[in-house]
């Protein structure tokens, strides 16, 4: 069995991006939305769809390192907002673990629910949204 | 409203696709949905989403910057635990935003979960769907819970579940 209590409070590597229109109309185009607030090139007008943000995160699992992520399957993600995200942002992503919930399934056995939260703030170092990903898997 | 957009490559199953209104794409202007206008109970327009084709995951692949080959690649995912090709979860939650979004407007989200129930595979229609269930008052406006679903249409199977809350005036 592994303990993946250690895991508490690993981060991953800090990171910026900036938000660009373009990806906002191609990520709305990918999820075929084609609400014209998403291909607005008015800076006012448009803004980015609610599921947005994971784009810029998707392979950076250095927290999780310590985890075999074959292992694992991914259970709930859930975003808080703090303002709306538009073109133009300046992101700096903050990774961390912040929980591991060891527990005792009726059929599968042993299982661990590791929990990375990511922070996105703005370059005042406001907060933009703060995401919770749910990883399930065996110990 | 005829917005720019750079390209749209339509699969529509009767031909082999094809590049079509090259640079413009018709977009949609949504409704602005007010507080007081919605009831608990209410059901959101449901939206039908597919058959989801392999053009349109890896699309998704490329939005996203996700090429976990088990999205694009058939000989990887068949050899996976997924034994095949499968569709980003996150993309799946990205329909339930489109459904979500399509009724409200621009209203501001300021809580969206979702959890994925089992896999969407290409060939897949998804019926997404939602219900108003709570309301809570404040100021002018106040908050409002949704909880929604994305059910596969041919076998009914629950594919995705998710929760909503949003701001309005």
């Amino acid at each position: 069995m592994i303990d993946y209590k250690p895991m508490i409070g690993m981060r991953g590597k800090e990171f910026k991006c900036t938000v660009e229109v373009g990806k906002i109309k191609e990520y709305a185009a990918s999820v075929d939305d084609w609400s014209d607030f998403y291909f607005s090139d008015d800076k006012n007008a448009q803004y980015a769809p609610p599921t947005f943000s994971h784009i810029y995160r998707s392979g950076k699992m250095e927290a999780m390192h310590l985890a075999d992520l074959s292992r694992f399957v991914q259970g709930e993600h859930e975003i808080i907002y703090h303002r709306p995200l538009r073109a133009g942002d300046q992101l700096t992503y903050h990774l961390e673990i912040i929980s591991v919930t060891e527990k005792e399934g009726r059929s599968s056995g042993p299982m661990a629910l590791i929990v990375l939260e990511t922070i996105l703030r703005d370059k005042n170092g406001e907060p933009v949204q703060t995401i919770h990903q749910t990883f399930v898997g065996r110990r | 409203m005829q917005n720019y957009y750079y390209d749209t490559w339509i699969e529509d199953g009767t031909t082999h696709g094809g590049l079509r209104e090259v640079g413009y794409r018709q977009t949609l202007s949504r409704p602005i949905k007010r507080f007081s206008s919605l009831a608990i109970g209410d059901q959101l327009t449901m939206i039908e989403q597919g058959p989801i084709t392999r053009t349109q995951i890896a699309k998704y692949a490329g939005a996203s910057y996700d090429f976990n080959p088990i999205h694009h690649d058939e000989e990887f995912a068949k050899r996976s635990l997924a034994g095949g090709i499968i569709a980003h979860g996150m993309m799946i939650m990205g329909y339930l935003g489109k459904c979500a979004t399509a009724y409200l407007g621009t209203a501001q989200f300021q809580r969206f979960s979702s959890r994925n129930v089992a896999m969407t595979r290409p060939g897949d229609t998804l019926l997404i769907t939602g219900r108003i269930v709570n309301k809570t008052l404040h100021g002018k406006g106040g908050t409002v819970d949704i909880e929604m679903t994305a059910h596969d249409k041919a076998t009914q199977e629950l594919r995705c579940t998710g929760k909503i809350t949003v701001e309005l005036e």
